[in-house]
């Protein structure tokens, strides 16, 4: 007998992990898809009949298996139904890192944990326009569907301001002032506003960017192996930081880094090639290639 | 004066200063309070400049005026620079305005000698009172502290800030008194022995009726920095320094900062940077000493420079073959971690799985250990280096980093 499981979210996963180890079905009997069932409920009457109870696991495996649904690859569901049974069988190593499935597992978490660490670091919000009940906005592409993790690190931040956080396809968080809330669907016209506000320069800040950039110690690919292109390109110190690392270059004084502005040339000698920088998303692209 | 135009001098005369963490503070949060700002512990960088350095805080000088003429600061007395000073409203307000937009964690703030130590530490501590108590900021504050000024206003100092900081500049009083006139090695040593005592004073004090303890002054401890290639100090004299440091006045961390050349720059100090790799294994080395349980006197096994082209660690795997192999199976934990290529939270993973099953060499490579390096060095249920492994030097060519030509010709 196999079975093809149907899960959009965690939450259908687990319900249908649940009854397909409760129907004692191993991991190369099931094969998982990505997309839902149009009809969840229907599904759920097909489900196999349970021949035993469980599966008993560590609420740790839970919240990490949870977790590391939410790294969005192909193909997520099988992994963790592997290491799901694995561990209800009573094989623990199967979470370990140094195991087959386990370091895969690790894997994921580590590429969610980075990309909820790399939206508190590199989320920037505006203040808002006139007539939104909004103090700030803020736009942001996360690569993995973390959006739900990062609320209380920003409610935290932001007191009682009125906020929101929007992405292109995995809603908006709204913060009121008092609690977080989950946005499916973020009004649109608050989506474009946040969408416009992406595109907005700070004076201000890319001063501060460029002064406090050293031209002596000029290190591109440090920089990029810190802070994936991804995230660079969409933020105003990208487009930035490669007017200061010509202008360093091209030996321009102090005075003329420091103000960020494009370099003028009367007789332009013919631009230097930038080094191709290798894709510098490791962590993140390791989970991605994992199968 | 314009405020960007101020913002653009006194970030660049700051940013000579390479600490930049925003870590260890208390953990805060403006929930359904007034006032803004959070601090969880860890650290956030918020950008990286070309130059590779992290953006976690908003790192800026009060005022770049300077009593001082230490040789290898841009903002001596002496040197030509323009000069601005902010008030201390204009960096309260650039602060709350940069954190809510969520480019920084917080403020770093530092300052030039004016007038005198006692006024300009007054300033600062003004600058991070009026965050906390009239904004109730609730962000990560670093107050550079003037080891000159009074101790009261040091400890002031470390009430509002989360970490504080006394720079040492130089790890000689030799180089101090050729560079730096104005300061001294016991002022430096007593400003940071007043924030240590600080320090042990809360962690042996007695807590109230209720539980608790007064506050901790600077909770995130203190940090100083050491400029490195502006006199002739050794790494050996770079690195005593630091663990001396460490070990008497608990600093949390110990910067390195390459010299950089400045325009204008005195005929005392040179004209040329130290290779950056030099800076590179330094903090390397500092790790090690720090996280890792090595000795400096360890990692430097009787010379005075570390090798540009090895990685501390392999440099004194190579000197040690008589500790190696390692059994992954029987050894302990700390020296798995001893290994070259296998860090502590790896060593830290063996060790959990060989609870379940022996360590094959394999789970290295699954656990993104440097195998290259660790393999002469370790033993595995189904591996053992061979027995005609090479002696220390040739393997030393064979794992060798490339130095770039160019940082050769500094060095």
């Amino acid at each position: 007998m196999s079975w093809t499981g149907h899960a959009a979210d965690f939450n259908a996963w687990r319900d249908q992990a649940r009854a397909l180890y409760r129907a004692q079905l191993p991991p190369h009997q099931v094969h998982w898809d990505d997309a839902a069932q149009p009809s969840l409920l229907s599904d759920g009457g097909n489900l196999p009949a349970p021949v035993r109870a469980g599966p008993r696991v560590p609420k740790t495996l839970l919240a990490q298996l949870e977790r590391a649904a939410a790294c969005r690859i192909e193909q997520r569901w099988n992994l963790l139904y592997r290491v799901l049974w694995r561990v209800a069988e009573g094989d623990r190593s199967a979470m370990l890192a140094g195991d087959a499935d386990g370091s895969q597992l690790v894997q994921r978490l580590t590429a969610v944990r980075r990309e909820v660490h790399h939206m508190h670091a590199f989320v920037r919000f505006q203040p808002a326009p006139d007539g939104l009940p909004l103090d700030l906005i803020g736009w942001h592409q996360p690569r993995h569907q973390i959006l739900r993790w990062v609320g209380d690190h920003f409610h935290g931040r932001l007191g009682r301001r009125r906020w929101l956080l929007a992405t292109p396809d995995d809603g908006a968080l709204h913060g009121d002032g008092e609690q977080v809330h989950w946005l499916a669907q973020c009004p649109p016209d608050w989506a474009s506003a946040a969408r416009g506000a992406a595109g907005e320069g700070d004076p201000m800040w890319e001063r501060y960017f460029s002064s406090t950039f050293n031209p002596n110690r000029l290190n591109p690919q440090a920089q990029l192996r810190h802070m994936p292109r991804r995230f660079l390109a969409a933020l105003p110190e990208g487009a930035l930081s490669a007017r200061l690392i010509q202008a360093t270059r091209r030996g321009a004084a102090p005075e003329v880094v420091r103000s960020g502005a494009p370099l003028r040339i009367k007789s332009a000698p013919p631009a230097e090639a930038e080094p191709a920088e290798p894709h510098r998303d490791n962590q993140a692209g390791r989970a991605d290639k994992d199968r | 004066m314009e405020l960007i135009a101020k913002l653009s001098l006194l970030a660049d005369a700051a940013k000579y200063d390479a600490s930049c963490a925003s870590s260890a503070a208390p953990k805060r949060n403006s929930r359904n309070r007034e006032g803004l700002g959070a601090s969880t512990g860890g650290g956030i960088c918020h950008s990286y400049t070309p130059d590779g350095r992290c953006v976690a805080l908003l790192k800026i000088l009060l005022t770049n005026f300077c009593l001082y003429d230490c040789q290898y600061c841009i903002n001596r007395r002496s040197s030509d620079v323009p000069r601005a000073r902010f008030s201390v409203d204009e960096v309260v307000r650039l602060t709350l305005d940069f954190y809510q937009r969520n480019y920084v964690s917080g403020l770093f703030l530092s300052s030039g000698i004016i007038r005198s130590p006692d006024y300009t530490m007054e300033q600062l501590v003004a600058v991070a009172r009026s965050l906390r108590e009239q904004h109730q900021f609730r962000g990560y504050i670093h107050l550079k502290t003037i080891p000159e000024a009074d101790p009261a206003l040091v400890a002031a100092a470390g009430r509002y800030a989360d970490r504080v900081s006394v720079n040492i500049e130089l790890p000689r009083q030799e180089g101090l008194q050729r560079l730096a006139p104005e300061k001294s090695l016991s002022t430096i040593h007593s400003a940071m022995g007043v924030i240590h005592q600080a320090g042990e004073t809360h962690r042996h004090a007695t807590p109230s009726f209720s539980g608790r303890k007064p506050a901790r002054l600077a909770p995130a401890g203190q940090s100083t920095q050491m400029i490195v290639g502006a006199d002739d100090s050794s790494d050996a004299q770079v690195l005593t320094t630091a663990e001396n440091l460490y070990q008497r006045f608990k600093l949390r961390r110990v910067y390195y900062s390459a010299y950089s050349p400045i325009p204008g720059a005195p005929g005392t100090v040179p004209h040329q940077p130290p290779p950056l790799l030099r800076e590179h294994r330094l903090y390397q080395a500092d790790h090690l000493i720090r996280l890792y349980g090595f000795g400096a006197g360890e990692l430097l096994a009787g010379t005075t420079t570390l090798a540009l082209d090895l990685d501390p660690k392999l440099a004194w795997a190579l000197n040690h073959r008589d500790q190696f192999p390692v059994d992954l199976n029987l050894a302990p934990e700390q020296l798995i971690a001893r290994v070259p290529g296998i860090g502590l939270r790896s060593a830290q993973r063996l060790v959990m799985l060989r609870r379940r099953r022996a360590v094959c060499f394999d789970d290295l490579v699954r656990l993104r250990c440097v195998v290259r390096k660790a393999q002469p060095f370790i033993v595995t249920r189904d591996y053992r280096p061979s027995r005609a492994e090479p002696e220390s030097a040739r393997l030393a060519r064979q794992l060798r980093d490339p130095v770039p030509e160019q940082l050769g010709l500094w060095g």
